[in-house]
C-alpha cells in the first residue's frame, strides 16, 4: 500500500472517530442538563406542572442542539482542522465550537425558545453551550490523539518486526557462506595436508625401517599400520562427515545432485533407488537452482535426517527416496524397510526440521505407510512462488 | 580445446601442460560462466574442460548450454569432489560425449589426455581413481553382475575401449565383446538407436554403485 492511500485512509479513521466522540458526548451532556433547564425555564415562566409545555420545550432546545452539532461537525470537516497539528489544530477546535455556539443564540430566538428580552439569559446560555461545545470537541480531540499514538506505536513495532526478519535472514545468509567457506576449507586444505602427512609417515617409515630394521618389533610394526589406518579413517570419513554438516556436498549444484551425491555415499550394502520427476529436475536438476539456497539447504536436511533415523535407529537395509512437484507443492517422500516408527528414539531432529518447513507453508510427517515396510518420512514445500 | 576454471593458479598449470601437448590447441580461457559463453566459439572447439564449481555458475549447467549451441562438444568435468551422478540428469539426446575427472585423486596427465580424446569423440571417462573404488550396490542390477563383468563395466566407465579391455584383462577381444552383450541383457539395455548401450551402461555404473 502506498504511503498516500495510508495517510488518506488514516485521515478517514480520524474524522469518523471524531464525529462519533463528538456526538457521543455532546448527546451525554445534552440528556444530562436540557430536562433541568426546560424545568427551570418552565417554572420561571410560571408553568411549572404543565407537562406538555415541558416536553415541548425539551424538543425545542434539543432541535436546537442537534443543528448547533450539526454545524459543529461541519465545520470540523469543512475546515479540515485536524489535519493540522497542535496550537493551531486547538485554535481551529476552538473557533468552530465558539462559532457554532454563538450561531445558536439567534437560532434560539428563530425558534421561539427566547425572545430578545431574554439578553441576559441567553448570553449565559450561550456560554454554557459553549464551554459543552469546547469539552465535547476538547473529548474528541483527546479521542482521536489517543488512536495516533497506538497507531503510530502498532507501526513502528510492525516495522522493527520487518527489520528483524531482515536481519535474521541477512545472518542467515552470512551464515551459510562461512558454512561454506570452512566446509570448503576442510575438504580441501585439511584434506590435503593429512593426505601429505600420511606420505610423510610412509617415507619416514620405510626408512626406519630399512636403517634399524633389528630393532624394530612385530609390535612396533603393528602400532604403526594402525596409526596409518586412523589417520586415514579421520581424513577420509570424520573430516568428510564435518565438512557435511557443516555445507552438504553439492548444494551450489542444485537439490537434486546435492541429494544424489548424499545417496551415492551409503554403503554398498544399503539398497537405495531414486526417483526425481521432470518438474524437480527443470527447477534444481542439471545445474540449475531455482530454489533459494536456504529452502534447498533444508531439503537435504530433511533426507539426511530421514537416513539417520533409518539407518541408526531402523537398521534399514533399503531406502527409497522420491522427489515430485504437483501444483506447485514441491513432496519429498523416503521410504525404508527399518523396524518401524516404533524403534524411532528421537523426532527432536523432525520436529526442528518440521518448525521449518512450516514457516515455508510445508510441514514433514512420520507414518508406518513406507512402500518398503518400515518408517515413511513424507515433507511438503509450497515452490509455486518459484516454479518455472 | 577450451579451458575453464576459477582458481587461477590452477588454471594456468593445467594450460600450460595442454599447450605442451602434441596436437593440442587451448584455444579459449575463461575464468567463469559468463565469459565462457562468450569466448567458447560454436564449431570452434572440439572439447571443453570445465571445473564444476564456479564463481559464477557450474559446469554443468555452462556445459549444457554450450551443449545446446554445439551438439559435437565433448565436455570434460573436473570437481575435487565425486560429482559423476551429475550425469545421470542430463537429457537423453546430450548424455554421451561427458566426462569426469577429480582433481584431488591420482589423475595423471595421461589420464587427461585419455580422457580428453575419448570425450571429443563421443564417448565418456570417468576418474579412474573413484571407479576402482566404486563398490557395486546390494540388490542392484549392477550387483548382480559377476566379478569378472563387474571389472568389464569398470573399464568401459574409464573410456577403456574394447581393444584395450582385452589388452588389459589379458582376454580377446571377442571374449572381450560376448561380455558386454551379456552385460547389456542382464542390464536390460537394448540397443535401440536413440541411446548408445556403452554410455547407458557407464550411466546405470554410476546410480549403482558406491563410492564411499
Amino acid at each position: 500500500m502506498s504511503e498516500l492511500h495510508v495517510a488518506a485512509q488514516d485521515r478517514r479513521s480520524d474524522r469518523k472517530v471524531m464525529i462519533a466522540t463528538m456526538i457521543v458526548v455532546f448527546s451525554i451532556c445534552g440528556v444530562a442538563t436540557v430536562p433541568q433547564v426546560a424545568t427551570q425555564a418552565a417554572f420561571s415562566a410560571g408553568r411549572g406542572g404543565d407537562i406538555a409545555y415541558i416536553v415541548g420545550d425539551i424538543g425545542l432546545r434539543v432541535t436546537a442542539n442537534i443543528i448547533l452539532l450539526l454545524v459543529a461537525l461541519t465545520l470540523v470537516i469543512v475546515t479540515r482542522s485536524l489535519d493540522h497539528h497542535g496550537g493551531r489544530l486547538v485554535l481551529d477546535l476552538a473557533i468552530v465550537c465558539a462559532g457554532s455556539a454563538t450561531l445558536r443564540a439567534p437560532l434560539q430566538v428563530a425558534i421561539g425558545n427566547y425572545t430578545f428580552a431574554d439578553a441576559s439569559k441567553v448570553l449565559v446560555e450561550t456560554g454554557t453551550v459553549m464551554i459543552v461545545a469546547l469539552a465535547t470537541a476538547g473529548a474528541g480531540l483527546y479521542h482521536v490523539t489517543v488512536r495516533r499514538r497506538v497507531r503510530g506505536h502498532e507501526r513502528a513495532s510492525a516495522q522493527q518486526s520487518l527489520r528483524a526478519v531482515a536481519a535474521l535472514d541477512a545472518l542467515a545468509t552470512e551464515e551459510l557462506r562461512v558454512r561454506r567457506d570452512v566446509a570448503e576449507g576442510l575438504h580441501g586444505t585439511v584434506q590435503q595436508s593429512l593426505v601429505l602427512l600420511g606420505l610423510r609417515i610412509d617415507a619416514r617409515a620405510a626408512d626406519v625401517l630399512a636403517r634399524n630394521k633389528a630393532h624394530i618389533t612385530e609390535e612396533d610394526l603393528q602400532d604403526l599400520v594402525e596409526i596409518r589406518a586412523d589417520l586415514d579413517r579421520i581424513r577420509e570419513i570424520d573430516v568428510r562427515t564435518m565438512s557435511q554438516l557443516l555445507y552438504p556436498v553439492g548444494l551450489d549444484l542444485g537439490a537434486v545432485a546435492a541429494l544424489r551425491m548424499l545417496m551415492q555415499r551409503l554403503p554398498a550394502t544399503i539398497a537405495s533407488a531414486m526417483h526425481f520427476d521432470d518438474a524437480i529436475i527443470a527447477l534444481e536438476g542439471n545445474g540449475s537452482t531455482a530454489l533459494p539456497l536456504e529452502r534447498r539447504l533444508l531439503i537435504v536436511r530433511v533426507v539426511e535426517e530421514a537416513l539417520s533415523n533409518a539407518l541408526r535407529h531402523g537398521r534399514a537395509s533399503s531406502v527409497a527416496l522420491s522427489l515430485t512437484i504437483d501444483r506447485d507443492i514441491l513432496t519429498l517422500v523416503f521410504d525404508d524397510d527399518g523396524f518401524g516408527i516404533g524403534a524411532v528414539i528421537t523426532t527432536s531432529g523432525i520436529a526442528r526440521l518440521d518448525d521449518r518447513l512450516r514457516s515455508f507453508g510445508g510441514g514433514i510427517a512420520l507414518s508406518a505407510d513406507s512402500a518398503l515396510g518400515g518408517t515413511r518420512v513424507l515433507a511438503t514445500m509450497p515452490v509455486g512462488e518459484v516454479a518455472p | 580445446m577450451a579451458v575453464v576454471e576459477d582458481q587461477p593458479l590452477y588454471r594456468d598449470m593445467l594450460v600450460s601442460l595442454l599447450t605442451a601437448e602434441p596436437g593440442v590447441d587451448v584455444v579459449a580461457v575463461a575464468s567463469g560462466a559468463v565469459s565462457a559463453r562468450e569466448l567458447i566459439i560454436p564449431g570452434g572447439v572440439d572439447v571443453a574442460i570445465l571445473d564444476v564449481e564456479l564463481g559464477d555458475g557450474n559446469g554443468v549447467g555452462l556445459g549444457l548450454s554450450l551443449r545446446a549451441r554445439d551438439a559435437a562438444l565433448g565436455i570434460v568435468l573436473l570437481s575435487s569432489h565425486d560429482v559423476m551422478t551429475l550425469l545421470l540428469d542430463l537429457p537423453e539426446d546430450m548424455s554421451s560425449g561427458w566426462s569426469y575427472l577429480s582433481k584431488t585423486s591420482s589423475t595423471t596427465m595421461a589420464t587427461l589426455m585419455h580422457a580428453l580424446r575419448e570425450t571429443a569423440a563421443g564417448g565418456t571417462v570417468l576418474d579412474p581413481g573413484l571407479v576402482n573404488r566404486a563398490r557395486p550396490r546390494s540388490g542392484s542390477a549392477i550387483a548382480g553382475l559377476s566379478a569378472r563383468q563387474y571389472q568389464v563395466v569398470q573399464l568401459v566407465a574409464q573410456g577403456l575401449t574394447n581393444a584395450a579391455i582385452a589388452e588389459r584383462l589379458e582376454l580377446s577381444p571377442r571374449s572381450v565383446e560376448n561380455h558386454l552383450n551379456t552385460i547389456y541383457a542382464a542390464l536390460d539395455l537394448e540397443p535401440n538407436g536413440s541411446r548408445n548401450p556403452r554410455v547407458a551402461a557407464v550411466l546405470q555404473f554410476i546410480e549403482e554403485s558406491s563410492r564411499v
